[in-house]
């Protein structure tokens, strides 16, 4: 069955029948897409208003792409914080074993599954409007955000970084400004917030390796349910193929092109054909959901905040899509930003520490850059013939040396960015092995309704008191600390030994996005209070 | 020691910058000089041997080995 992409109406906003009213939005984010949506969410679940603009008016993009569609398992935690986990996990495709083919012959696989330790398993594959059609549900029941679909920003005024920025926006009616305290660019690689600002991001490469996605659904074969990527594949001109499935039948076929290729005959419908049965036999009945040739990049602004003017996704850094690096850094992002612009919105911290949701946001983009420049390079050497000699000498041992078959790199899979955090002076020097992860969700309670060591964090700062025997809640203005051992049966308590990044000792500061800030730390409140205040720059 | 999988792609890294010169001479070069380099450190005849049989195993014997 073909998915239909809904149309949001349009929805006259009411600056434009009073255009003498400046109206006045705590936070405008522009980019209804996957970075834009979850801000918002989060923003909206903490209590804020949120203005939401966009110059489409439906999910995805025009023409059914489907674009991202592996979430790991960090966005599932993050999704799980703001609800909407399950519906994710429930429309999408839990695939649990990986196989890399060198030469058509299979030389490496991988499983990613039973993970009985955690709350999610590695990946879930979904295609990416219905992720975003999940979030806008999930964003109006909120009642506090509002979408505005068909509304383009065309001018960005930044003031100082003591007064709000005025936004200049067209609609299919008319064009109205309005002033916001704080605006989030979340719209993409093509960021008009960016161009308006007369921001350029640093260009890493732009490589002339051009693919073509081909997604089909398959009605007459029953292909098996595993992720295959063919590094040099018989089928496709002995260049690379990817292999997904994705919901509603629909499988992600990702095809190198050759380097003479010309595109649009390639996108033709018998072309296109040609190609899928190459791949899978001639007897194929299949139906093309979407196609679509892309190439890539690497880039990344240098900040990601200008005054009052923040970036987040693709708008502020571009990877290759090896490794679904893309989306699930841009939902990274939203989780880094979403918090921090809230204490800053409600007053509570200063600005400044929005600084650091650029520090180590861009450190998480670089290297997520890092990566997939690797994978990219494996994929496609193009002039480097250094490494053009070591994938073949690579390819050639792998299907006999366990170490070459490492070696093989067609996308190191998105992993949570590990923060440089700087431990609060208030807590004393200790080794703080754990700083700076995201808090794996553990499963500390069985049966029929099983805990997880997330479900005990709140909203804010939380203290994970691992000595005390006493169950106790303690909420503060700032947080609140728990008592973990109680709340874990004795499989639990064995799973967070074998799970957290150190040993579970004294307590933990945890973030609000759900990242350790320090571990053995003291019991004294008062203490752990004063490095709350400490971080947020208090 | 075994490498983690960080540790064996920033192996692969190294490697390309070290035979990434445009003069395959020089390549070949250092290359020989990586093995030498390693087969001091492995320090193990038998491993020595093995690995070379390994990438051997199709070709004609070496003629230097045939001299009685």
């Amino acid at each position: 069955m073909r998915f239909e992409l809904p149309r949001y109406p349009f929805v006259r906003p009411t600056e434009l029948d009073e255009p003498s009213r400046l109206r006045h939005w705590p936070v405008v984010i522009v980019g209804a897409g996957l970075t834009g949506l979850t801000l918002a969410l989060d923003l909206a679940r903490r209590g804020h208003r949120v203005l939401v603009l966009d110059d489409d008016d439906t999910v995805g993009v025009r023409g059914l792409a489907s674009r991202g569609i592996v979430w790991a398992q960090r966005t599932l935690d993050i999704f799980d914080r703001l609800g909407i986990a399950s519906s994710v996990i429930e429309k999408g495709v839990t695939w649990n074993l990986g196989r890399v083919l060198c030469r058509d012959t299979e030389v490496t696989s991988f499983r990613l599954q039973p993970q009985p330790d955690l709350r999610f398993n590695g990946f879930t594959n979904l295609q990416q409007y219905y992720v975003e059609q999940i979030l806008v549900d999930a964003l109006g029941a909120t009642g506090l955000a509002e979408i505005r679909w068909l509304n383009r920003v065309e001018q960005v005024t930044p003031a100082r970084d003591d007064q709000p920025v005025e936004l200049q926006v067209s609609t299919p009616e008319g064009s109205y400004r309005l002033i916001t305290d704080w605006l989030v660019g979340c719209d993409g690689s093509a960021s008009r917030v960016r161009d308006c600002l007369g921001l350029t991001p640093t260009v890493f490469d732009r490589t002339q390796d051009r693919w073509i996605i081909i997604d089909i659904v398959a009605k007459n074969a029953v292909i098996p349910e595993e992720r295959w990527t063919w590094l040099d594949c018989g089928a496709n001109h002995g260049r690379a193929v990817w292999r997904h499935r994705m919901a509603d039948d629909t499988w992600r076929l990702d095809f190198q092109m050759s380097p003479d290729e010309d595109s649009e005959a390639a996108a033709t419908d018998p072309a296109m054909r040609a190609r899928v049965r190459r791949l899978l036999g001639e007897s194929i009945d299949f139906d093309i959901a979407w196609s679509g040739v892309w190439q890539y990049r690497h880039e990344s602004l240098d900040s990601y905040r200008h005054g009052r003017v923040l970036f987040a996704g693709d708008a502020a850094h571009v990877v290759s899509p090896f490794g679904a690096r893309g989306g699930n850094g841009g939902i990274q992002d939203a989780d880094a930003l979403g918090w921090r612009l809230s204490l800053v919105l409600s007053g509570s911290a200063p600005a400044t520490l929005l600084d650091r949701y650029g520090s180590e946001r861009h450190e998480a983009a670089m290297e997520n850059i890092r990566q997939t420049r690797r994978s990219a390079r494996f994929v496609h050497p193009g002039e480097n013939r250094s490494a053009w000699s070591w994938r073949e000498a690579i390819v050639s041992l792998a299907d006999r040396s366990a170490l070459a078959a490492r070696l093989i790199n067609t996308g190191r899979l998105s992993a949570p960015a590990v923060y440089t955090v700087r431990r609060p002076s208030v807590l004393g020097p200790a080794p703080d092995a754990g700083a700076g992860r995201a808090l794996p969700n553990v499963r500390i309670r069985g049966g029929g309704k099983p805990l997880f060591l997330h479900d005990l964090l709140g909203p804010w700062y939380t203290v994970l008191d691992f000595e005390s025997l006493t169950e106790a809640l303690e909420p503060s203005d700032r947080g609140r600390v728990v008592a973990v051992r109680p709340c874990c049966d004795e499989e639990g308590w064995q799973a967070l030994g074998r799970q957290l990044p150190s040993q579970p000792k004294a307590c933990w500061l945890i973030r609000p996005d759900q990242h350790v800030l320090a571990t053995g730390v003291t019991p004294d409140r008062q203490v752990q209070l004063a490095a709350i205040a400490e971080e947020i720059g208090q | 020691m075994s490498f983690s999988q960080q540790q064996l792609d920033d192996l692969l890294e190294d490697l390309i910058a070290l035979t990434n010169i445009p003069d395959s001479q020089e390549q070949v070069q250092r290359l020989s000089q990586l093995c030498l380099l390693l087969i001091e450190q492995i320090d193990d005849s038998e491993k020595v041997r093995a690995a070379l049989a390994q990438l051997l195993s199709g070709c004609q014997p070496n003629p230097a080995r045939l001299i009685p």
